[in-house]
């Protein structure tokens, strides 16, 4: 049932990516759904949940674009490892911290992503057009990651994958 | 760091070198599995987006209804008696043509293709259409709606292809001024800030005379895109700063970015020519 809702969870979150536009104001930053998923697997579920969605949402993302395989896999994973040290340091059920970290993984995997397509000659920005990428979607992930996570949240718990013991997160939400 | 923490970048690195390593032809079919798989979704929800859309439109556009259909009623009334015109035109070329001995051009044929999908990590200016192999769809076909050259095909799947639009920096266009009787080669530039596409045409020979507002076209050079499509028309000219060629701004004709319906040119061509061209672009001998 797991596999399933995960799976389900980054199908439409790569649909919602797919179509919604980049908008070239924030430097053609795409809205950063499958990056927002697997921030709510690395601080809501273990470690083997938050791998898988880091490995699968990333081998989305290369399927339905011209990035080879594995890459954003890598990023994804990258940033994810990253963010899963916080994780006992931090209230992981409140909307700040899912702003932050959300926005730190879509920079974070824009950025490692970069350097891979660059250092392959698969695309020709420059530093600073990849920059203005970067700052695009980390507001854009600031702003989409909350929903992204509280959608999340509640489909695990409606399929009772997760138990809502958590009073903090009941009044928030 | 801890063994967890070590297996964990094991795998990662693991994973990242079988990707990196992995066989073109072998991670190809696994996109086009991806591809196929999410295309009937993709499709689902575009059409829903698209019928939205137009919903609002019909709404917000009721009153210019009438208006419209005037206008439409009498551009087809146009173009019918320019058809009528035309067919005649291509008869008596016909005629020159075999007179001549001269080869006929291939036959060219529009295959109507949805759009789908856009790019989805913003790296490159793509976006994916419904069609693919089974409707006869391949790699480097020009793509065009009734406004201009979008672009080319990229990828195929069965189902589905994606789409090079013009603004990508990767997509290079052998183009024509027919005014000026002048080569050159178009390029993209990505979208402006306000998401307009940014098209430049260089190499253009600095004996002619260029103006703003001339048509731009493509030449049939390079064998991808086919003569006489229309790429948009000149907005500013500059001599390059070696003083070789100029250089030119291009406003695209199509509206690119707002794109949801296009066709893509399929061309039937000779077996033979479409064997050479193979070995051609392989490298391998000709005969």
């Amino acid at each position: 049932m797991n596999a399933l809702v995960m799976g389900f969870i980054l199908t439409v979150a790569a649909l919602v990516q797919a179509v919604v536009p980049a908008p070239p104001w924030l430097g053609q930053a795409k809205l950063p759904a499958l990056a927002a998923v697997v921030v709510y697997y690395t601080l809501a579920r273990e470690r083997r949940d938050w791998l898988w969605a880091a490995i699968m949402a990333g081998l989305l993302q290369d399927g339905m674009s011209l990035i080879p395989f594995g890459y954003s896999s890598f990023a994804f994973g990258l940033l994810a490892i990253h963010i899963a040290r916080f994780r006992d340091v931090v209230f992981v059920h409140e909307s700040i911290t899912h702003m932050l970290f959300g926005s730190w993984m879509a920079a974070g995997s824009t950025l490692v992503l970069y350097v891979l397509l660059t250092s392959t000659g698969l695309i020709e920005w420059t530093v600073g057009q990849a920059g203005h990428k970067a700052v695009g979607a980390a507001a854009l992930g600031l702003v989409a990651t909350p929903w992204i996570f509280y959608g999340c949240a509640r489909l695990d718990r409606l399929m009772g994958l997760v138990e809502s013991t958590d009073s903090s997160w009941q009044e928030l939400h | 760091m801890n063994r967890k923490n070590k297996t964990i970048w094991l795998i990662l690195a693991a994973a990242l070198l079988v990707a990196l390593n992995m066989p073109e032809a072998l991670s190809e079919r696994g996109k086009s599995a991806i591809r196929e798989f999410l295309a009937p979704l993709q499709q689902l929800v575009s059409g829903v987006g698209q019928a939205s859309r137009n919903w609002v439109m019909a709404v917000r556009n009721l009153g210019e209804m009438a208006a419209d259909n005037r206008r439409m009623a009498t551009e087809l009334t146009r173009l019918r008696s320019e058809m009528r015109y035309l067919a005649a035109l291509e008869q008596e070329n016909i005629a020159l043509r075999s007179q001549l001995r001269f080869w006929s051009r291939a036959e060219r044929e529009l295959i109507p293709a949805e759009v789908i999908g856009r790019e989805i990590s913003g790296w490159w200016q793509v976006v994916r259409i419904g069609q693919g192999l089974a409707a006869g769809v391949e790699a480097d076909m020009a793509v065009v709606t009734p406004d201009g050259l979008v672009g080319h095909t990229l990828n195929v799947s069965t189902g589905t292809a994606d789409v090079r639009l013009l603004a990508d920096p990767a997509c290079k266009v052998a183009a024509w001024l027919p005014r000026a009787d002048a080569h050159g080669v178009v390029a993209g530039r990505g979208l402006s800030a306000r998401g307009l596409p940014l098209l430049h045409m260089r190499f253009i020979n600095k004996d002619r005379t260029i103006r703003p507002g001339d048509e731009v076209t493509t030449s049939g050079l390079g064998g991808t895109y086919p003569p006489g499509l229309l790429i948009g028309h000149v907005e500013a000219v500059t001599v390059d700063e070696s003083g070789l060629y100029q250089s030119a701004e291009i406003a695209p004709a199509a509206d690119i970015g707002r794109m949801t319906f296009c066709f893509v040119v399929a061309e039937h061509r000779d077996p033979v020519e479409t064997l050479l061209r193979e070995r051609v672009r392989r490298g391998g001998p000709t005969p």
